[in-house]
């Protein structure tokens, strides 16, 4: 089935769509909260809290991009959850890829308001326009989605060095495109 | 800056980039995944753009009035220029056809009447090769003398060895860990030791500070977790401090542990197979930091002080990997890899020092790729036994011993430490680049294990060729020279 007849559905309210949602992208949601949360049982509700929120958001949202609009509940979510879990212990692939991010975006650097924060995400989204297809996918499939060096290395059929090794490139690249753009003076 | 701001910074991406991103690899049971190309190789461009320029260098040719045998020396000059390139070591990248063709008149007539020419000679690696013409080979030690000496005693002066000490568990009848022993001795007689109870010391190492010791928890099995630990000695044995381990994995094995001579130590480490960590650690053992890249399934193979940062040697088995290097800034980040490897053989790195500013990799080469068994040896066997192996296969050393010499090439590269590009190397045929010291007069030693005579035993479960090295020493000053050579007189065993 594909995404627009999930979305007649979920305008029709049949409970059919929930299932055809979970059919359709239920692991990926799995493995994207799994990846923040480190904790399955933890993932799985998050999972089940995106699909109710799709239900109570569709309609009158009608996303133009199915997959996006939910991986993105299911993102928020957990990092909801992750945050407010001081106690967690944490190793999950997301920690592991927060702490890369600090690469390109500084500790000390401070970000004083949420327009600041928005100029800092034009940026990002100007300097990902620059780069080719693999590597952006790359970029936002560790840090968005917070897929393990591993999963990347195996979805795309590559070795786990290529992956981090390119993960490595693009960071150092986006870092001196930021200093570049005075981002952070 | 906060963790939320970073991850709302990241979450405001623009969504047609989570789009794009959501789709790249979709389960098999959505939609079919796809494997990404090779970025090496070019895209296949459309038939019809492929035939248009073949027509016209076809044109051009012959409107040039060119006849089919002009065309035919051009082609052969141009196979000959190619061939001579690859032998040479450089590279063609960015040369026209007619430029390559120049550049290799130039070489082979030493003139130079292209301006390409010497672009082309700066960027090939320049390097020596070091001769062993003259030496005698041929060991005096016979090969069961050899594999006798199971025990190589203790050096002269000052030495330590780590020692097991086992209990019997008379309920499973096996013999289970008790602790390890560092001992401590001066021309063989003990001077003191230290227990590590319930603990495996994997390995320690001297410094002026004291001696570094670390290992993990005594037993290790599937189904319990284990802890990684390290410890400082005290030139007198004391322990003055012990610390175990706790980064959050349920298994971690510590690779090293370096003095970065300010007072602090750094332990680099593998946590859950797949992520290489650092850890700084202060004069009293209290961790000041930490920090972890997940790189794949690899072992660290060796770990040294690199100017302010460390350089890491990862490796693996399947697939065979034994020259990656990861160069760590001093928090533990990676700043840049390197992997050194080519086409046509594989690269092996056995130990690295930095001196005099650059970086110093020991190993050796082995032409063509490991087979699926990762057995460097892969072509000697092929060639020696095409057939079925059987209690009757027998190779005698003087036809086997040849063929292992010429599967060898020891290498030491001299590296840019920035870059992490050979800016020249020493070979030696015949060999195997061994450990690398700075001696008493500061000049960096290279010992290279040169294969003198070999054997062939199929039906051993460790090795199928080994054999016997002769160690000599190639000195060096700061300027990559070599300053010396000896002979050592010791030997070594080669096992494959």
């Amino acid at each position: 089935m594909d995404d627009s007849k999930i979305i007649d559905l979920l305008f029709e309210r049949s409970e059919q769509a929930i299932a055809e949602l979970t059919s359709r992208y239920g692991p990926a949601c799995l493995r994207i909260a799994e990846g923040i949360l480190n904790n399955r049982q933890d993932a799985e509700e998050c999972v089940n809290d995106a699909y109710l929120a799709v239900w109570n958001t569709v309609p009158p949202q009608k996303p133009d991009h199915l997959p996006g609009y939910v991986f993105r509940i299911v993102r928020n979510l957990a990092l909801k959850k992750y945050h407010e879990n001081t106690a967690l212990k944490r190793n999950s692939s997301y920690d592991v890829a927060l702490d890369e991010i600090t690469e390109f975006l500084p500790g000390s650097a401070s970000v004083e308001d949420d327009v600041a924060v928005k100029e800092i995400s034009e940026a990002i989204d100007d300097f990902l326009e620059t780069l080719d297809e693999q590597s952006r996918i790359l970029f936002v499939r560790r840090y968005w989605y917070a897929d393990s060096v591993e999963e990347l290395a195996r979805l795309s059929g590559r070795s786990g060095h290529y992956v981090s090794v390119r993960l490595s490139r693009i960071r150092k690249a986006l870092k001196k495109y930021l200093n570049g753009k005075g981002v952070f003076v | 800056m906060r963790e939320q701001d970073r991850s709302k910074i990241i979450g405001n991406i623009d969504k047609k980039y989570i789009d794009e991103a959501a789709f790249a690899f979709e389960d098999s049971d959505a939609v079919p995944g796809r494997k990404w190309a090779d970025p090496k190789r070019n895209p296949a461009r459309p038939g019809w753009i492929r035939t248009a320029v073949i027509v016209a260098s076809a044109v051009l040719l012959i409107a040039a009035g060119l006849t089919a045998t002009v065309i035919a020396a051009d082609v052969k000059e141009y196979n000959e220029a190619v061939a001579f390139f690859a032998d040479n070591g450089l590279s063609a990248e960015g040369l026209s056809r007619s430029e390559v063709k120049a550049v290799y008149r130039d070489i082979t007539e030493k003139t130079f009447t292209c301006d390409k020419t010497a672009e082309v000679l700066q960027k090939a690696v320049p390097g020596w090769e070091i001769r062993q013409d003259g030496t005698e080979f041929g060991s005096d030690t016979s090969l069961p003398e050899i594999w006798s000496q199971t025990d190589p005693g203790f050096r002269k002066g000052v030495d330590y060895r780590l020692v097991e000490q086992y209990v019997r568990n008379e309920e499973y009848g096996t013999d289970d860990l008790k602790s390890t022993v560092l001992e401590c001795r001066m021309d063989g007689e003990l001077l003191w030791e230290t227990e590590f109870d319930d603990l495996c010391a994997t390995d320690y190492s001297c410094t002026k500070d004291g001696i570094a010791v670390w290992g993990h928890s005594g037993q290790r099995s599937t189904v319990t977790s284990s802890f990684a630990w390290i410890a400082l000695v005290g030139g007198d044995g004391t322990v003055k401090w012990q610390r175990r381990l706790d980064h959050g994995f349920e298994l971690e094995d510590v690779a090293a542990v370096l003095n970065n001579e300010d007072g602090t130590w750094t332990v680099i480490s593998r946590g859950q197979v797949r992520y290489l960590c650092l850890a700084n650690f202060d004069s009293d053992g209290n961790e000041l930091f930490f920090n972890k890249t997940e790189v794949g399934v690899y072992g660290i193979r060796n770990a040294k002080r690199l100017g302010n940062g460390y350089i890491v040697q990862l490796g693996s088995y399947d697939p065979p990997e034994a020259a990656l290097l990861y160069r760590l800034d001093r928090d533990g980040r990676v700043m840049e890899t390197y992997s050194y490897d080519s086409e046509d053989s594989a690269f092996h790195i056995t130990d690295m020092a930095e001196f005099g500013g650059r970086v110093y990799l020991s190993g050796y080469s082995v032409p063509g790729k490991a087979d699926e068994h990762s057995r460097e040896i892969a072509g000697i066997l092929s060639k020696l036994v095409p057939g079925a192996v059987t209690s009757e296969t027998s190779i005698s050393p003087e036809v086997l011993t040849p063929m292992v010499q010429d599967n060898y090439t020891a290498v030491l590269l001299i590296c840019d430490p920035e870059e992490g590009t050979p800016e020249t190397f020493y070979s030696v045929k015949g060999s195997l680049g061994g450990k690398l010291s700075v001696n008493g007069t500061d000049k960096l030693e290279w010992d290279v294990e040169s294969i003198v005579s070999t054997v062939y035993s199929p039906l051993t479960s460790a090795w199928s060729i080994a054999g016997v090295c002769e160690v000599f020493r190639y000195e060096f000053d700061e300027s990559r020279n070599l300053t010396g050579q000896e002979k050592t007189g010791e030997t070594v065993t080669f096992a494959r």
